[in-house]
């Protein structure tokens, strides 16, 4: 410590004291110091950030476990066999309840995202096979029509069977050729042989049916009915009786 | 004794050069300053150490792991005093799985009745399937599954009235279309007509990614496993965008509130883009789900 006196001694003796920075200079280098120090702190909490919640689930697993004691508590420890048997006569109840929604002999399944289509007996697959269905177009004529392709969802009946079916022409089907609408009953709009052997309704004009346009099978191409090729119509034709279940999804 | 070198002092001389000194002597002036040192890393780490303490540990440490607001987490200390055998133990397992079956099977009957086109999403089983009217018609195997960890922290007493109400669709958000509608003029004239195109439209191989938002704060995310950079990129790189700036929300929203319990509870799946987009479009706006854990 005396050293250190003596040292500045002979020093100030012998060259001027060294400047001291100024006080504005201190403070903007300790300025630049928080500067840069928040910059690097806000870059590495930026995987914080990004992983933040993978971070929060990892941390998760610290945590213990759900413990069983407050079922156990609710039920009551001499209560276990009985409750159970309670349980499992619902359940039965349940599941009996449930088997009166699965349909009673074939059904069909139709997909029309994938358009393809599975006949269904019980939980055996009869036929698989591809179909056209719903092209999702919007036909619009003037500000006053329009009509939306599509093959409506969910769970129908086979109301009515034909075989070699005619199609009678509704509206749309003239618009879409730029042909004029004709009478309800005009002979054009009888067409004959385009719906295949067989036909099958669904209700609301919608059908199964076949088609000659056979290359666009597996694509949405329809006006809404369920098209399929010559083979699988008529299993599924055979198979499906008046009042069988389709499921369109 | 030797005259003092500037530099260990940390403080500039007029002798050196003005550009150089300038780097120079704030550099110095750092090494020689432990003060400063300590401050600076403090500064570094003050960020990610706030971040991980407040938005991590502490909403971690106070998570009471209950799912919904009417549901307490009470029942966790009413257990407090039972004490179980094995035995007993495997009683009360066979009886919550019972529990969670009939709450299951009894979502599917009222959903038969009153739904047409609903889904299940079968954790247990790893599967995805979609009932209409009780039949299943599509049963999808789930390829690769993130179910929150928050999941196995509630018990069973909080889950199981979470669980027995089938989830309801509030929202989606999707790269794909819902229905994949294409709207056309009628043609004035047969000539008009002829000219219009009957192909099919080729089908859309954008990447198939939705989540789907339901109510009692719950959210499943789908995604097609082994995206392919087809179709509407710009529509992929959006929805990303888009989780991504949802994500940066919720880790503002801890902030505001560290608490979990906010959170939605977070299940996400990878599907084939088949089965992906099936599902996708086949549920309907407002749908249904039945949570099978």
């Amino acid at each position: 410590m005396q050293e250190r006196t003596a040292d500045w001694d002979i020093m100030s003796e012998a060259e001027p004291k060294p400047d001291r920075p100024s006080l504005g200079q201190t403070f903007l280098k300790v300025l630049i110091v928080f500067f840069i120090g928040i910059l690097i702190s806000l870059a590495l909490s930026w995987p914080v950030v990004t992983n933040f919640n993978k971070i929060q689930e990892k941390a998760l697993r610290f945590k213990p476990k759900a413990e069983l004691k407050a079922t156990a508590a609710r039920i009551g420890v001499e209560n276990f066999a009985s409750y159970k048997e309670q349980l499992e006569k619902d359940l039965a109840g349940i599941n009996k309840k449930m088997a009166a929604w699965a349909p009673k002999g074939p059904y069909l399944i139709v997909n029309t995202v994938g358009n393809d289509f599975t006949l269904m007996n019980g939980d055996q697959v009869i036929r698989k096979g591809q179909c056209s269905t719903g092209s999702y177009t919007v036909l619009q004529a003037g500000d006053q029509k329009q009509w939306i392709f599509k093959t409506p969802r969910g769970m129908f009946k086979i109301q009515n069977k034909k075989e070699q079916p005619v199609w009678k022409k509704p509206d749309w089907a003239f618009i879409e050729e730029g042909l004029p609408v004709p009478s309800a009953n005009h002979p054009s709009r009888y067409e004959y042989g385009v719906l295949g052997d067989y036909a099958m309704t669904l209700g609301q004009g919608y059908m199964i049916h076949g088609t000659l346009y056979k290359r666009f099978l597996g694509m949405p191409v329809t006006h809404g009915c369920i098209r399929m090729g010559d083979a699988d119509l008529e299993d599924v034709y055979k198979n499906m009786q008046i009042g069988s279940k389709v499921y369109i999804y | 004794m030797s005259v003092p070198d500037n530099n260990h002092t940390g403080y500039g001389t007029q002798n050196k050069k003005k550009s150089r000194g300038g780097q120079t002597g704030f550099f110095r002036w750092f090494g020689r300053n432990r003060r400063i040192q300590v401050i600076f890393f403090l500064l570094i780490i003050s960020v990610p150490v706030f971040m991980i303490v407040y938005g991590i540990v502490v909403p971690t440490k106070n998570y009471k792991p209950a799912v919904s607001a009417g549901v307490e987490s009470s029942n966790e200390t009413a257990g407090g005093s039972v004490s179980l055998t094995g035995e007993q133990l495997e009683a009360v397992r066979k009886i919550i799985a019972l529990e969670n079956e009939r709450a299951y099977e009894q979502m599917r009957l009222d959903l038969a009745g009153k739904d047409s086109v609903y889904f299940i999403l079968n954790i247990p089983d790893s599967a995805i399937i979609l009932e209409i009217k009780g039949v299943p018609v599509r049963v999808n195997k789930i390829l690769q599954m993130e179910v929150s960890n928050r999941f196995s922290l509630i018990s069973h007493e909080n889950l199981l009235p979470w669980i027995s109400q089938p989830f309801t669709l509030e929202r989606d958000y999707s790269t794909i279309p819902k229905s994949p509608i294409v709207i056309k003029q009628a043609p004035k004239d047969t000539i008009e007509a002829a000219k219009t195109s009957s192909k099919p439209l080729p089908p859309d191989s954008t990447a198939v990614f939705y989540t789907l938002y339901f109510d009692r704060n719950f959210e499943l995310e789908i995604e097609q496993i082994n995206p392919l950079e087809k179709g509407n990129v710009e529509k992929v790189k959006e929805y990303l965008q888009s989780k991504k700036k949802e994500s940066y929300r919720s880790v503002i929203e801890t902030f505001k509130n560290p608490s979990l319990a906010n959170q939605p509870l977070r299940i996400k799946l990878v599907l084939s883009d088949t089965d992906a987009k099936a599902i996708y479009r086949a549920i309907p706006a407002e749908s249904h789900l039945i949570l099978k854990l």
